[in-house]
């Protein structure tokens, strides 16, 4: 990977415990974009926040919506271009098709109704936020395995691959970005 | 861009067994393995299921069961190993 000149960003989620941050950073191959605002090509910056708001499974990366907000504001401020930026956010704006995940009981148990999984939102409210203040160009989301798909917010395409990793699948999206904007985009699985 | 949720969800241990062979508790079945190569391979199906096997034997299977943090400790070095690897 080193020798073919490609940059290579890998960064934490909500599931990640701190510990992995000093792993990644001492990285020469792969940068770790975290919180930061980094330049994808002479055109496009990137903000990342693996970060999320609170799920029932209280994992090592869970904030208040208040403090989402402050920390994407924080990387916003030093975009460039935000016409051509790209929102990494891990937590996919709220209320959209890209994020309903199954509705829990105090077990933790999926709910269900006529035989179906209910399911209802679990994005981040100050993400949606965020795109409908900023209007980036793209936003790449993770978080809700069960909803893959594309949801617009005024201009910005927000993409969520969705996964399968108990199946040993790694889910993907290929965007191919040029001056103009999103020339075409594939969701991947492999 | 490999972007978030990149920690395995639980250990699962491969346990050496007095003769020679290694059990496993995967997927709902117990597995034994009678072969290096077959202890790879679980290694390697474990892994893809987003997992972290992990060789061990009876004698430390039983500290680990007895403390959490040493389980929590364990843990975060199987997952700092695996992100370094």
């Amino acid at each position: 990977m080193r020798e073919t000149g490609i940059k290579c960003f890998v960064s934490p989620g909500n599931d990640d415990k701190w510990e992995v941050d000093e792993a990644l950073n001492k990285s020469e191959t792969i940068t770790n974009p975290e919180e930061k605002v980094v330049e994808l090509d002479q055109h496009h910056e990137v903000i990342t926040l693996g970060l999320t708001n609170h799920t029932p499974w209280k994992s090592p990366r869970e904030f208040e919506e208040t403090e989402l907000a402050e920390r994407i504001d924080k990387m916003a401020a030093g975009v460039k271009n935000m016409n051509d930026c790209i929102f990494n956010l891990h937590c996919p704006p709220y209320g959209t098709v890209i994020d309903p995940a199954p509705k829990l009981d105090e077990t933790l148990k999926p709910v269900l109704s006529g035989g179906q999984m209910v399911m209802a939102p679990a994005g981040s409210t100050a993400v949606r936020d965020a795109i409908k203040k900023y209007q980036p160009l793209a936003g790449f989301h993770g978080h809700i395995h069960e909803s893959k798909g594309v949801a617009s917010i005024g201009r910005t395409k927000c993409f969520n691959p969705g996964s399968e990793y108990g199946e040993g699948i790694l889910r993907g999206l290929l965007v191919d970005l040029t001056e103009k904007g999103i020339k075409s985009y594939l969701f991947t699985s492999g | 861009m490999l972007a978030g949720d990149i920690t395995g969800k639980m250990i699962v241990p491969i346990v050496k067994q007095p003769d020679g062979t290694y059990l496993s508790s995967y997927a709902g079945s117990d597995i034994r393995c009678k072969s290096e190569s077959e202890v790879q391979d679980l290694e390697k199906s474990i892994r893809d299921s987003g997992y972290y096997p992990y060789l061990t034997e009876p004698n430390e299977m039983a500290p680990l069961e007895a403390d959490k943090n040493k389980v929590n400790q364990l843990f975060t070095k199987l997952m700092v190993d695996t992100v370094v690897r």
